[in-house]
């Protein structure tokens, strides 16, 4: 009754879609942690003004869900005259909405610093920007690191919903896939492997990237 | 900008919050009882059932919620089950979560020192009693502001059950759209909607996270 | 009322006991003292099996724990005071204390709190009853631990270094329930840094190192005549202090 040979006949499609996957997520997370960086330091600002967008930004963005973000990205712009292709707009919808999470998880990051240490910072002579780039941040980065490693298994996860305005992704080609073949169980069974093989396979080679650059953080 | 055509589709729109909210209140409630389960099944190490447990969390934490619904939805029809929209959509956030509520309760029940297990052995208490009264009410302080954590996430995931057509709030505001080609003022208000329902349960977290590290 | 023969265990590679024998009579108080990582906690805890063994025999009242049977029975018969006074915290002091009469001994919320009262009185507690465990100091938090071993009616006490958590100024309250307890005639098993306790209070001093007893005796004998070379050594290095 199962015919498992359905996926695998149509791999290079899937595959397709895997590369899309892995683009789009890289894509997304690297704006998202630009977007993370500024958002964490706009909400640790003197200038009100400043901290109170950053704030309703992280707010917004935490408290509505991530695809009526990409419906008002990709449908709602476009009312204005505002158009990206499906792609781009699922890349902006997806850095937007993991931005407004690490910035939350910088922001706690650089709060986890201790005063001491930007004290004896400045008693060197430090200026504010080498106090941030050379002490805290890097500090602040070791803390993060296992959150912000999460936050990419989310958008990775996150990105099959580009499917929903026709992204060619993994989950996008593998409903095209589906209607092709008719074998539903045995593709989407596929692709889920797929997927749980990706997340395991990341998550496992990011933690190793971090016990080699922070030989202590990953000790705990 | 025209927000009129979002005051004359109120009560559309509130039907679909209602909806929106009773798919969140099944999934929580369906998902947490699972969830405590298998952390129980977990913890104690039960021989084979663990190991199953094990399994289902790698998946079900490892694949996108869209995925897992899919499957439900498509691949049940597909092996001869009739589901509706609303059973595929209760059904797979119910699996996806019970599979990152079981890891939270784990991690609550794990933080719980081992001398309190012991004590508790000591004055008697069987397993099943010194992990209902003793080890659990402790658990929850530390696995309570993950776990509405957890559930804001999850009340934002019912959304996705629009993509099999089920009418909850973002298929119910896609219909008015469509009607008045005002997409921006719609999900304007459809963002609205769901802020209120998941800010309070945010700034709840926030609190509780405050207390933990008191104690 | 406890019978140990030849009783071993491994931590690991590590041989933490290496084949004890030792009887304790019922109201007898039995204080084991010895150098940190000589197996003495570890020995205790083996009484009411929170540490399983791997060979030789333990019998308390005569069941015998080492065939793993009738658990909750010996245990429900066994009070123990931990190091770290283990409260549950999300109970308060007679909550803690009644906890588990009403669960084991099925005995009504009326009379476990009459009695919960009454021990805590007895520790000098009764002003705390409803306090929680945040609340209270090491000292207090280690007596409503007190209490609530004894509300099981217990034939034997274990207490496992209960006063080492402890504030120097705090030591004493502890001491005295516990002197308190002894004369009245509990059966004890006490391990205990506490030169001063072992020589009041009690009946026998055991002394062991590596994982054996090296000596036993009146507490008299011990610390004014210790026959082995590793008691001198050891008690001329604790009692310098």
């Amino acid at each position: 009754m199962f015919d498992w040979g359905a996926p695998i006949r149509n791999l290079d499609l899937l595959m397709q879609g895997l590369v899309v996957t892995l683009q789009v997520a890289t894509l997304s997370f690297v704006f998202a942690f630009a977007l993370g960086l500024v958002g964490a330091l706009a909400r640790r600002s003197h200038f009100w003004p400043l901290r109170f967008v950053a704030t309703v930004y992280v707010e917004v963005i935490r408290n509505t869900p991530v695809l009526l973000q990409i419906f008002v990205i990709f449908f709602g712009l476009p009312s204005v005259g505002i158009r990206f292709d499906a792609v781009t707009a699922g890349i902006i919808a997806l850095s937007v909405n993991s931005g407004a999470y690490l910035t939350e998880i910088i922001r706690a990051g650089i709060q986890s610093i201790s005063r001491g240490q930007i004290e004896a910072a400045i008693a060197l002579g430090l200026t504010p920007a080498q106090i941030f780039g050379r002490v805290v941040f890097p500090q602040a980065l070791r803390n993060i690191y296992p959150p912000v490693v999460n936050q990419f298994i989310m958008v990775l996860l996150g990105s099959s919903l580009l499917s929903a305005i026709a992204v060619p992704d993994l989950t996008g080609n593998a409903l095209v896939v589906n209607s092709r073949t008719y074998r539903t169980v045995e593709v989407f069974t596929f692709v889920t492997l797929v997927y749980a093989g990706l997340t395991l396979t990341a998550s496992g080679l990011l933690n190793l990237l971090g016990r080699l650059l922070f030989p202590r953080a990953t000790a705990r | 900008m025209n927000w009129h055509v979002v005051w004359e589709s109120r009560s559309v729109l509130l039907g679909g919050a209602l909806v929106t909210l009773e798919l969140s209140a099944l999934a929580i409630g369906l998902g947490t009882t699972l969830g405590l389960l298998v952390a129980l099944i977990r913890t104690a190490r039960v021989p084979v059932l663990s190991q199953i447990a094990r399994v289902y969390i790698e998946i079900f934490r490892g694949s996108p919620l869209l995925m897992q619904l899919f499957f439900v939805f498509f691949g049940l029809p597909y092996l001869g089950f009739d589901v509706s929209k609303l059973a595929a959509a209760v059904w797979a956030l119910t699996l996806y979560s019970g599979a990152y509520i079981a890891e939270i309760i784990r991690a609550g029940i794990e933080a719980v020192p081992k001398g309190q297990k012991e004590a508790a052995y000591s004055l008697g208490l069987s397993p099943y009693e010194a992990m209902r009264y003793v080890v659990l009410p402790q658990t929850l302080t530390v696995a309570l502001p993950p776990l509405i954590g957890f559930y804001i996430g999850l009340i934002k995931d019912t959304s996705l059950a629009t993509i099999i057509g089920y009418r909850e709030l973002i298929r119910e505001s896609q219909s008015i759209i469509d009607r008045t080609a005002r997409p921006l003022e719609v999900f304007t208000a459809v963002a609205l909607i769901y802020f209120v329902i998941c800010y309070p349960l945010s700034l709840l977290v926030t609190r509780l996270e405050r207390r933990v590290p008191a104690r | 009322m406890i019978e140990m023969k030849q009783v071993q265990k491994h931590f690991g590679s590590l041989h933490v006991l290496k084949g004890v024998d030792l009887h304790v009579r019922p109201g007898e108080v039995v204080v084991i003292i010895g150098p940190s990582g000589s197996g003495k906690s570890t020995l205790l805890r083996t009484i009411n099996y929170l540490e399983p063994i791997e060979k030789g025999e333990i019998w308390v009242d005569g069941t015998p724990v080492h065939q793993h049977k009738d658990l909750r029975q010996v245990r429900s018969k066994v009070g123990m005071v931990f190091q770290q006074f283990n409260l549950f915290p999300h109970l308060n002091a007679l909550q803690n204390v009644v906890l588990a009469p009403t669960l084991v001994l099925k005995k009504s919320r009326e009379e476990a709190d009459e009695k919960g009262r009454a021990l805590l009185t007895k520790v000098g507690l009764e002003q705390k009853a409803e306090a929680y465990p945040g609340q209270l100091s090491g000292g207090q938090q280690q007596r409503v631990a007190i209490a609530r071993a004894l509300a099981m009616d217990p034939k034997i006490m274990l207490f496992d270094e209960a006063t080492s958590a402890l504030d120097p100024e705090l030591v004493g309250e502890v001491l005295a329930v516990m002197r308190q307890l002894a004369s009245d005639g509990m059966t004890m098993v006490v391990v205990t840094h506490e030169m001063g306790f072992a020589r009041e209070a009690a009946d026998r001093v055991v002394f062991m190192d590596e994982g054996v007893i090296m000596e036993e005796g009146a507490p008299d004998d011990i610390f004014s005549n210790p026959q082995n070379p590793r008691t001198k050594q050891f008690l001329r290095r604790v009692l310098e202090k």
